[in-house]
């Protein structure tokens, strides 16, 4: 497998996400360069806890200003327009492949085995769910991703390929015009665009790998498939909760063994935060 | 004592169909579809759904394709499904019914054309995907796209659906049937163009292929599947001797979507910016299919009438008034058969009595359900209650009759 290069995009504010992310990522998947992306124009002092962030600037991008480059565009909006910015930058650093993590992540096992997938492919996604099922509560989730999107852009892997690199030019600018949540048009910021990569892309791949894909939805799912009694959950694959301080990822039978564990809020961080022994958010949150 | 020899069988050949799907008015492009798809195609079956009631208009034996008839497909609730649906709404929700009908009847694999397709070439390339895989699917868009036009496209693409429902195909695989099953559940019920739901009638539900069939294919070949929404990426050429290519490889589906023979200077009307004139040699395309279309009988059969046009007493059933029925929780079991008018408990007669709902007098069910479901009537109304309602009942008579093309409240 060639280079591989990881990052996430933050604001200042939710920082100690990344960090959180990283410093999972990297007990996992410590010969993995991690980068992090700060998509804010204001000068960030790091202080000691930081260490070892590589901290990405917009500057390092190629941007004299992410305010001239996204006229318009709230935090939310500026931190998902970067990704193909960012994926684009770590591809040209690796020269073999990159992957691209929302930050609201928690990696719990080596990633090794989706680094793989990502490797023999020009663009990999991760669909939301995974197979029909006839309940009632998949029947709102069905429409509410046809509303936000097919493949869930927590998760984006692309590798060194012509076609890549006219995908990635494509996304750019859609997302640096079309970055919008207006699902009543038709967009959701990044990942409505992401619907039509399997006709852009050739090489498409689609992580199914239930054990390392449980993202937002396919927490939910699993959820209610497999009544695991250390998950709850809402209807919305937006909204799920989870009792985190119970989560044993070994114990998701269905999983396997869990590798990725996707948060929705700072709050259920912290509480993570609490019975493990990640330090960053303690002091920062 | 020695034992016969094992003998291998022989393969069993994979036998596959097309078809498409029509009401009477429509009925010229089921033809023009089935005779521009057999002349390409010999020897493979060719089925045309009919989504309507033949009233002795249509002549089976005189068409060059079978004819399924909607008593055929088992469809749920029969008159339900007819009622709650228009004319076009109908016959898209049909199609996988009409799928899984050939699947069920000895095919092996079932192409899907939708009405407004013309077939250019032989489709090998379709049938040699389908041995291989549950499902196969065509996007609509094959390029990333550069420039307004570009851009423009994939937001409609977005809203539409990435896979173009008028090019599908299913094989018997388990895969594919689970899909068949789902698919058909979700256009039921839910088979409408509302875009502030994802909803495109059964066209984004295809959407979900990739996720729920992880062995389709996506066939990206940009000679199947040319239609006016790409065309702009599509280069479309004809070589002296008629044959059709676009991108440089043999043109074998082409689509018309929207396509009206009585405004032939436009390629459909959904997109007034592709005209004839700017259509290059596409432009052939759309003459050739307009000419299938007057040989196929479209001037006599579009004035046939729709079955489930109207109630039994000959009263027109408007689209608003099916929207009503669709939403009505437990509407089979309340008013039954809703074409029927004859019962005081008829659904007909539900929308002409005076509203359930409030003291409304002057106000037929019909009505107050228009109010309810319009916030531009709540808005301007109010409160019905009120003498707002001798305005309402005003804008009913002035306007609303006209509007939704119905009886007097």
């Amino acid at each position: 497998m060639k280079g591989i290069i990881v990052g996430t995009i933050v604001t200042e504010d939710v920082l100690p996400l990344a960090l959180v992310l990283m410093e999972s990522f990297r007990r996992h998947n410590p010969d993995i360069p991690f980068h992090v992306l700060l998509a804010s124009d204001l000068p960030v002092s790091l202080t000691g806890e930081h260490r070892g962030l590589k901290l990405l600037r917009s500057a390092d991008l190629g941007f004299a200003s992410l305010q001239q480059m996204f006229p318009g565009y709230d935090r939310k909006q500026t931190v998902v327009a970067l990704k193909p910015f960012l994926l684009e930058h770590l591809l040209k650093a690796s020269g073999g492949s990159a992957v691209f993590l929302d930050a609201d992540i928690l990696v719990t096992a080596s990633l090794t085995p989706l680094f793989q997938q990502v490797a023999q492919h020009s663009l990999s996604v991760t669909p939301h769910i995974s197979r029909t099922k006839s309940t009632p509560e998949r029947r709102d989730l069905e429409h509410v991703l046809l509303l936000v999107g097919m493949y869930n852009a927590g998760f984006v892997g692309v590798s060194d390929r012509e076609e890549t690199w006219r995908f990635l030019d494509w996304w750019k600018r859609r997302l640096t015009t079309h970055c919008r949540n207006s699902i009543r048009e038709g967009f959701h910021y990044d990942q409505r665009w992401l619907d039509l990569a399997p006709g852009l892309v050739a090489d498409l791949h689609f992580v199914r790998d239930r054990a390392v894909t449980p993202l937002t939805g396919i927490c939910w799912i699993w959820s209610s498939s497999d009544g695991a009694k250390n998950f709850t959950s809402t209807r919305s694959p937006c909204g799920f909760s989870i009792s985190v301080g119970s989560i044993r990822p070994a114990r998701m039978r269905s999983a396997g063994t869990c590798r990725v564990v996707r948060f929705t809020s700072l709050e259920r961080l912290r509480n993570y935060s609490r019975n493990t022994s990640c330090s960053w958010i303690r002091r920062d949150g | 004592m020695l034992a016969f020899p094992h003998l291998p069988e022989a393969p069993r050949p994979f036998r596959v169909a097309a078809a498409t799907i029509a009401s009477k008015s429509r009925w010229a492009l089921a033809r023009a579809t089935a005779k521009s798809f057999l002349e390409h195609n010999p020897g493979i079956p060719f089925y045309a759904l009919l989504a309507d009631e033949d009233e002795g208009l249509i002549d089976p034996d005189r068409e060059p394709f079978s004819i399924i008839r909607l008593d055929q497909l088992g469809l749920p609730e029969k008159d339900r499904f007819c009622f709650q649906y228009s004319e076009m709404e109908l016959s898209y929700a049909l199609t996988p019914y009409l799928i899984e009908y050939l699947l069920n009847n000895g095919f092996d694999g079932a192409l899907f054309l939708k009405q407004e397709t013309m077939v250019l070439d032989e489709l090998g390339p379709i049938w040699e995907k389908l041995r291989e895989h549950p499902v196969v699917v065509t996007p609509h868009l094959l390029e990333p796209g550069i420039g307004d036009e570009a851009l423009a496209w994939e937001i409609n693409v977005l809203r539409a659906g990435i896979f173009n429902g008028g090019v599908v195909a299913f094989s018997g695989h388990d895969e594919g049937r689970e899909f068949l099953s789902w698919w058909k559940e979700m256009t039921s019920r839910e088979c409408f163009l509302a875009i502030e739901k994802g909803l495109h009638y059964e066209q984004r539900w295809l959407d979900f292929v990739p996720t729920f069939v992880p062995s389709c294919h996506v066939l990206r070949d940009p000679g199947i599947n040319v239609g006016h929404w790409n065309l702009f990426q599509r280069r479309v050429a004809v070589s002296p001797d008629g044959r059709v290519t676009a991108c440089g490889v043999s043109c074998r589906i082409f689509r018309f979507s929207g396509y009206e023979p009585d405004n032939p200077e436009r390629s459909s009307k959904y997109n007034v910016a592709v005209t004839m004139d700017r259509a290059g040699a596409a432009a052939q395309m759309f003459e050739r299919y307009r000419s299938l279309l007057i040989e196929g009988g479209y001037e006599t059969s579009r004035r046939w009438p729709y079955a489930y046009g109207h109630f039994d007493n000959g009263v027109r059933v408007a689209d608003i008034t099916r929207r009503i029925y669709h939403d009505w929780p437990g509407s089979v079991e309340r008013f039954g058969n809703p074409f029927s008018t004859a019962s005081a408990e008829s659904f007909y007669r539900w929308l002409n009595a005076p509203a359930e709902e409030g003291n409304l007098p002057g106000v037929t069910n019909f009505w107050n359900s228009v109010y309810r479901r319009r916030p531009d009537l709540l808005s301007k109304f109010g409160d019905l209650s009120s003498d707002n309602r001798g305005r309402f009942e005003t804008w009913i008579r002035t306007t609303g009759i006209k509007e939704y093309g119905v009886m007097e409240p």
